[in-house]
């Protein structure tokens, strides 16, 4: 990286952090901190959303997994414009009239406060591992392409944010979130113009998707069904996308509170259901347009010599083992092979992969991640390196400032005033808040520092990890718009039998984990009509 | 009660929109898939 990539790194993170300081002005409350006084409009509230979901590994694997598996992954995105229809019809005009502070409030309201306290702990357990998750994410892959230390790195990737996050509540989040969204967009797009202008001059736009998909990789849309028969552990395919998307979008967008903590900073129902629908409308467009350059990077490469190996570093520890020799005699093959010779070096990189598997045992091979990145670093110009550097730091920090933001609203509001001290001033509540926000945000760098390896994908580990937990809440969400027969009892045992049932069929591997998300949710609703017959026959 | 039924249209219309995107864009993804195959 040279002083070029550095100004524009350095001064990028410095702008967007001033930025957010200067927003920092709201009232001290906790309306004010935790819901930016309910002001916001629509734009601000879509952006928010957006900014949200969108982390660093988004970003970062996304290009990487089309480069390798091709275009697929979007159809895991075709749920969610159906999620924010139902979130608009059901769930945001009772969050609105209940003037919550968090999702789980509702629950209080519907049920009782035990229900409450167990689904708000459920999500701040899945959260905050979550959220370490996205710091280490990135952390790691900039820490192995540029040889930073991977701690210092975490605390830089997860503590910078804290500042503005700990001093302007939502009202920063949301303003930093727009300010992030811009660049890290506008730097993807200089990332795609530029890869268009590597290749030679006589391929164009058209002959790109040609040869991704002489390859497999515009495999956009596909069906699940091989031989006829359909195929449950197929993770990508359009059913599994509308239908498991769907539900875990409706968890996600519905009852996850650093998604629903933006929503309701929107300053009328209307606003809210406009920042939602237009995420509807954008979401899968975008999620296309940045698995495309995966496809353009995969075309790059069919002109340029793709490396062997995408992971430098792993590379360097697998050389100083005994397999030290022979990764050098297929590194001295590959040299000899030419640019078009790509079935050979489909031989010797898989070779190569099996040695660094046997050079480092119990350390992920998949490079996946690794793709985009190294691309920038050999062939993107300097400048647009740092600002890319840049883009993955904001990417990260826009969804870790809003958990961080959620995670304090729910320790404060469904933990703190609830059982530890009910009678707090607004002066009190200002200053708790604050605290808790730091807490969290000291809890996720350190799960970061104690992520370790992470298996296949890292936007993989976090999607698994979500669909651990967003079934069985989304099934308490459920039954409480919609299943008046199920009773505050029944309910939560069901939900508690639930969480232990999903993580043993997770344990048993015979299923995806998109279909998680339907399945804690099913199994809420049967166990709690099961037990609230059970229940009522026994008048308990 | 016009006013609520005004509303009800004004977001059934959003609604249609977004449902007819993603399905145009379904369809347009299925063609792209076909054509590069």
């Amino acid at each position: 990286m040279g002083y070029r990539d550095w100004t524009v790194l350095i001064l990028t993170l410095v702008i967007v952090i001033l930025y957010g300081v200067y927003k920092s002005r709201s009232s001290k409350n906790l309306d004010g901190y935790f819901l930016s006084n309910r002001d916001m409009p629509w734009y601000l509230v879509l952006l928010g959303i957006m900014g949200t979901q969108a982390s660093a590994i988004t970003f970062l694997s996304a290009p990487g997994q089309a480069y390798t598996d091709g275009m697929r992954f979007v159809q895991y995105y075709f749920g969610l414009p159906l999620a924010m229809i139902i979130i608009c019809i059901v769930f945001v005009p009772v969050f609105s009239r209940l003037k919550i502070y968090t999702a789980y409030e509702f629950l209080e309201d519907r049920f009782d406060s035990k229900t409450r306290t167990y689904t708000s702990i459920l999500f701040q357990i899945s959260r905050g591992l979550s959220t370490g998750i996205s710091i280490y994410a990135p952390s790691l892959i900039l820490s192995s392409l540029l040889g930073w230390n991977i701690y210092y790195t975490n605390i830089i990737m997860g503590g910078m944010l804290i500042i503005y996050t700990v001093t302007g509540g939502a009202r920063a989040v949301a303003h930093t979130q727009k300010l992030q969204l811009v660049i890290v967009l506008a730097g993807m797009g200089l990332a795609a113009y530029t890869v268009m202008k590597l290749l030679p001059p006589d391929i164009g736009f058209s002959d790109t998707l040609s040869m991704g998909g002489k390859a497999g990789k515009m495999n956009i849309i596909t069906s699940g069904f091989e031989n006829g028969k359909f195929d449950w552990k197929d993770k990508y395919n359009i059913w599994s996308g509308l239908l498991g998307g769907l539900f875990l979008a409706l968890s996600y967008f519905g009852t996850d509170h650093s998604q629903v903590g933006r929503y309701l900073t929107a300053r009328s129902t209307k606003e809210s259901k406009l920042g939602l629908l237009m995420n509807g409308l954008v979401k899968v467009p975008m999620q296309f347009s940045i698995l495309l350059i995966g496809v353009m990077v995969f075309a790059f490469y069919h002109f340029h010599k793709a490396p062997v190996y995408f992971n430098d570093a792993q590379i360097e520890r697998a050389r100083v083992t005994v397999y030290g020799d022979d990764l050098a005699r297929l590194e001295n093959q590959y040299a000899l092979l030419s640019a078009d010779d790509h079935d050979a070096q489909k031989m010797i990189r898989s070779e190569f992969v099996s040695t660094i598997k046997k050079a480092l045992p119990g350390e992920d091979v998949n490079d996946t991640n690794y793709i985009f990145l190294k691309f920038v670093f050999d062939y993107l110009p300097s400048g647009l390196i740092g600002l890319l550097i840049a883009v993955i730091f904001l990417a990260a920090w826009g969804s870790i400032a809003a958990a961080l933001n959620s995670l304090a609203a729910c320790s404060v509001v469904d933990i703190h005033k609830k059982y530890i001290n009910k009678n707090m001033t607004d002066k009190d509540d200002f200053r708790v808040s604050r605290l808790y926000t730091l807490f969290w945000g000291v809890f996720c760098i350190l799960v970061a520092q104690f992520a370790g390896n992470l298996g296949n994908s890292l936007i993989e580990t976090v999607n698994i990890l979500g669909s651990l937990f967003y079934g069985v809440i989304l099934g308490i969400f459920l039954v409480a718009f919609w299943l008046k027969y199920i009773k505050a009892n029944a309910l939560f045992y069901s939900a508690i039998v639930s969480e232990v049932l999903i993580f043993i069929v997770y344990k048993a591997d015979i299923i995806s984990f998109l279909w998680l998300n339907i399945l804690g949710c099913v199994f809420v609703i049967i166990i709690g009509f099961v037990l609230q017959r059970i229940f009522k026959q026994v008048n308990l | 009660m016009k006013k609520i039924k005004n509303e009800n249209r004004y977001w059934t219309y959003w609604y249609l929109i977004v449902l007819v995107f993603l399905l145009l864009q379904i369809l347009f993804y299925n063609y792209l898939t076909q054509l590069y195959q």
